[in-house]
């Protein structure tokens, strides 16, 4: 098994186009993560500086009316992680800051995709273009002849009369092969790991190792099940048009298939039937017989019988700063019902695509990389709603501040002190931990195992199988 | 010739695999059509319920100038008729662009990029997130529309049919037979691609007619999309027949072509993806100005505030203004608007100025020109949304100086008035010159190629 092993890293190195090809990946994927992390640089020090900027505008705006700040409101900005050089994921389609104020929930702005021409829609040169694409397209070109050449130079037989299987003989050479994907990918890995800038969010040993685990099973998949093909074609080329196809229907045609799919299946609610329901729900109340106004007349009265007062002028406390929260917390009701189904909508949407895992590898590869980055919906989705508690904080502590802080009711002219803003702690996102990620991911990552099973029962069952003349 | 082609027909119809192919594409195109008509039909309902509901509230409006006074709701009704402002804040300004036909088979970016504004008095069209809820991970994996399957299966399809047009006869061994009955082989790979060529730009006719009828687009708009979509086959064919001159063998011949594949549609344009990068992409300034300048103006004192809109708009200088508050509106709104659109109108000069070099390296890439050229063509391009929303924003101040207008001199609206405020008219569609321009670098590269393929095989048959 070990000479096999060793012939087929003498054949690769002996195959000059093979070497080219991989040569150019090599330097590829360096100027990819040179060029990627130089852009990162860049981008969390734009990232940095907008958000200390916003942060320098809201604790210094001094004496005003709390309420008034709460309109003028606050802006935070999705952090980077530094492994979207390794898979930008949903990063440019999705927004990079959010406008936080009183009343209202607003939605992420200025997606890169959104300011860009449709050639964004081709994408960015970023190594998941290169393991996801071009690194299995060089494993098929490298694969597809492992057995056939064999059989077309008739040494398979002589191979096989020296007393090993044709079973032994694909596994040596599945492995083989897989071994020096694994090197290229673990230098890949190592050295996106060295250049990590200190205190990265969400750059740790866990999402790493998933990286190198998830890419490693998949090129094992592609390894063995073009040696397997290989073995079952009569000629190298059927072999390599197989391969070819089935790189082409699992890569470029069935994602996108999917994800229209779970378009069409799954559509998400328009804005303007959106923004009525919500409108009617703060209106009328969640169940339709509660109107905001009854809601508020009620709450008075409520506040009135704690104070033991007859009118609003006697409350030692300012009313309209507990309306106001008051408001704010049923208005959250009405949001987190809402936009908790339009979650739920895009889960749907794109459980599609992840369960063709089962089907397909190249599904369970795509969604499990971009969750271990960092970069796919569920984070973006973990984001919004960190900055919406955050949210959901400040505007609080101003609501209580007009109720508590001294001030009558109907006093909108009432200040707070300049050092009220400092004491407002700053957003800070707390990234996921992998572990919580990949419970996102839970049909992929059965499916990449499931994968793994599979193909090493057929290659250790079947092949034996297959006729060698 | 006639015999070759009846010869290549009769091949054709006997391989299970290549008519399998072929109807699988058929299926896939069909699909596509589907998928991009019900995308389109989900926005024309948004468009036509926007329609519905605003015409419902002016209609509501206009009622309320007839209202019977004399009651408390007519009273209500008719103030908030009269009152500009108020009349304002119940009509809901509302502006949308219509998708147009063409759209179904190419949605380019109109998945991604609002297609409406709401221009109430206080919001600004460059710091609205308006537009469709959008699954980022859908944008992500991008749309199975027609142009889709034309710009990157085609290709592909290409591929299965031409890879072995010269090399399959050597592999059998009857190239020589070919040869000794006086044949040129360079000839016949020649006819053999025609023929090829003829299926599938059959299926593209096939297909196009089926779009053109369920999407119900205009015929000269058909036609410069067959023309565009003919032009991206016989690039493709010059890319085969230049390969084919190298007379390798069957499985070499289809990897180069698939890795030219992965160079066009994905190597090239990724890489000049990463070279473009926006000054400012997180829009810090617009957001600070939005948070900051709103903030400034109405700290300003009465007599700075309205000095600072005389000046922006001596006209209204001369109205004997009373009603403080009412000034401090106004100014808000105006100053804060003019204000934003200054620095929104940059970020429209930088995305025009992106798509402009992004255009440059089309030379090297037809598929990219022949995309934005279809883009263009359905009006899902980049810049068709820069200019509505341009118009949304121009057409925003305009309107805002007849409100205001009438708030700062005092005047209350009737009918007459609110019929006569301005109504939106969106810039007219581009000219179909530009499509033609879009596609001159894939003319120019097609044409080398072939050059290049009829030299090569001149000499590799010599």
């Amino acid at each position: 098994m070990i000479q096999i092993i060793k012939n087929e890293w003498i054949n690769l190195v002996r195959n000059r186009t093979a070497l080219w090809l991989l040569g150019i990946l090599v330097v590829l994927s360096g100027f990819t993560i040179g060029q990627a992390a130089y852009q990162f640089k860049e981008t969390l020090e734009h990232r940095n500086q907008a958000a200390e900027l916003m942060r320098s505008r809201f604790t210094g705006q001094g004496e005003v009316n709390p309420h008034s700040a709460a309109h003028y409101g606050h802006f935070v900005y999705k952090p980077v992680t530094f492994l979207s050089i390794l898979d930008e994921g949903v990063n440019p389609f999705s927004g990079v800051s959010l406008y936080l104020e009183g009343h209202r929930q607003n939605e992420a702005l200025f997606s890169p995709s959104q300011q860009s021409s449709s050639s964004v829609r081709f994408g960015l040169l970023r190594l998941n273009l290169i393991l996801q694409m071009l690194l299995p397209l060089f494993i098929l070109f490298v694969c597809h002849n492992a057995v056939s050449r064999e059989r077309e130079e008739q040494t398979l037989n002589m191979s096989l009369s020296q007393g090993i299987t044709l079973r032994d003989l694909a596994w040596a050479k599945i492995l083989a092969y897989s071994i020096v994907w694994w090197v290229l990918l673990a230098l890949i890995l190592a050295v996106v790991w060295l250049i990590t800038p200190s205190g990265s969010d969400g750059v740790t040993p866990g999402r790493v190792a998933g990286l190198f685990l998830i890419y490693s099973i998949y090129y094992y998949v592609i390894t063995a099940l073009a040696v397997y093909v290989s073995a079952r074609s009569k000629s190298s080329g059927n072999a390599l048009l197989t391969l070819l196809a089935l790189w082409v229907f699992t890569t470029v045609i069935l994602p996108k298939a999917t994800a229209n799919i779970g378009d069409n299946l799954h559509p998400l609610i328009s804005r303007l039937d959106l923004e009525e329901r919500i409108s009617e729900d703060n209106k009328n109340g969640l169940d339709g017989h509660d109107p905001r106004n009854e809601r508020t007349v009620r709450f008075r009265d409520s506040l009135m019988t704690h104070y033991g007062v007859d009118s609003v002028n006697k409350l030692p406390v300012n009313l309209d700063g507990l309306t106001m929260q008051a408001d704010e917390e049923y208005h959250d009701i009405v949001y987190d019902k809402h936009f908790d189904g339009i979650r739920e909508t895009v889960r749907k949407q794109n459980s599609v695509t992840a369960w063709t895992s089962w089907i397909n590898p190249f599904a369970a590869l795509r969604n499990l990389s971009m969750s271990l980055a960092g970069t796919d919906v569920y984070h973006h989705f973990d984001f919004m709603k960190q900055a919406e508690d955050y949210r959901r904080v400040i505007i609080k502590k101003m609501n209580d501040e007009q109720a508590y802080g001294g001030s009558k009711t109907g006093d909108w002219d009432w200040t707070v002190k300049g050092d009220f803003w400092e004491k407002i702690n700053d957003f800070s996102y707390v990234p996921q931990t992998a572990g919580q990620a990949l419970k996102n991911n839970v049909p992929e990552t059965a499916a990449l195992l499931f994968w793994l099973l599979l193909v090493s029962i057929l290659v250790h069952f079947t092949v034996n199988k297959i006729k060698t003349v | 010739m006639k015999n070759i082609l009846s010869f290549e027909w009769k091949l054709f119809i006997r391989s299970k695999t290549e008519v399998l192919i072929w109807l699988f594409m058929l299926i896939s195109g069909l699909y596509a059509i589907f998928y991009g008509t019900s995308f389109q039909q989900r926005q024309q309902e948004v468009v036509s319920a926007l329609d519905s509901r605003y015409n419902a509230r002016i209609q509501r409006q206009l009622s309320g100038f007839s209202a019977d006074t004399t009651t408390k709701e007519g009273k209500e009704a008719y103030n908030y008729s009269t009152d500009p402002f108020l009349n304002e804040y119940r009509v809901g300004t509302m502006v949308w662009k219509t998708p147009a036909p063409l759209q179904a088979l190419s949605i380019g970016q109109s998945d991604n990029q609002p297609f409406y504004y709401n221009l109430w008095v206080y919001r600004n069209v460059y710091l609205s997130g308006e537009g469709e809820l959008r699954n980022p991970d859908k944008l992500l994996a991008g749309n199975f529309d027609l142009a889709f399957v034309f710009l990157y299966l085609f290709p592909l399809l290409i591929i299965v049919y031409t890879y072995s047009a010269l090399s399959k006869d050597k592999e059998a061994g009857i190239a020589p037979l070919l040869v000794s009955q006086g044949l040129s082989l360079r000839r016949f790979v020649a006819w053999r691609l025609l023929f090829r060529f003829l299926v599938v730009f059959a299926l593209v006719i096939l297909l196009s007619l089926a779009g053109y009828t369920f999407a119900k687009v205009p015929f000269d708009t058909f036609v410069f999309w067959l023309l565009g979509n003919a032009l991206y086959l016989i690039f493709w064919f010059s890319v085969v027949y230049l390969v084919l001159s190298f007379r390798k063998s069957s499985a070499l011949s289809a990897l180069i072509l698939v890795s030219l594949w992965v160079l066009f549609l994905f190597f090239i344009p990724s890489v000049i993806n990463n070279r473009y990068r926006a000054e400012d992409p997180e829009n810090v300034h617009l957001s600070d100005l939005s948070r900051e300048y709103s903030g400034s103006l109405w700290d300003l004192g009465k007599k700075p505030l309205m000095d600072t809109l005389w000046h922006v708009r001596p006209q209204w200088a001369n109205y004997p203004v009373k009603d403080t508050n009412e000034v401090r509106s106004v100014a808000y709104s105006f100053l804060n608007t003019l204000k934003l659109n200054e620095e929104g109108f940059k970020i429209d000069r930088d995305m025009i100025t992106e798509q402009e070099k992004l255009r440059k390296p089309d030379i090297i890439n037809p598929a990219s020109a022949i995309q934005r050229a279809l883009n263009d063509l359905a009006g899902t391009e980049t810049d068709v949304y820069v200019t509505f929303r341009k118009d949304a924003s121009d057409y925003q101040v305009k309107r805002l100086e007849a409100i205001h207008d009438f708030r700062l001199s005092g005047r209350r609206f009737n009918r007459e008035d609110f019929l006569s405020l301005p109504v939106f008219q969106p810039t007219g569609a581009k000219s179909t010159l530009s499509f033609l321009q879009a596609l001159l670098p894939a003319i120019y590269l097609t044409l080398i190629l072939l050059i290049a393929g009829i030299l090569l095989h001149r000499r590799t048959a010599e």
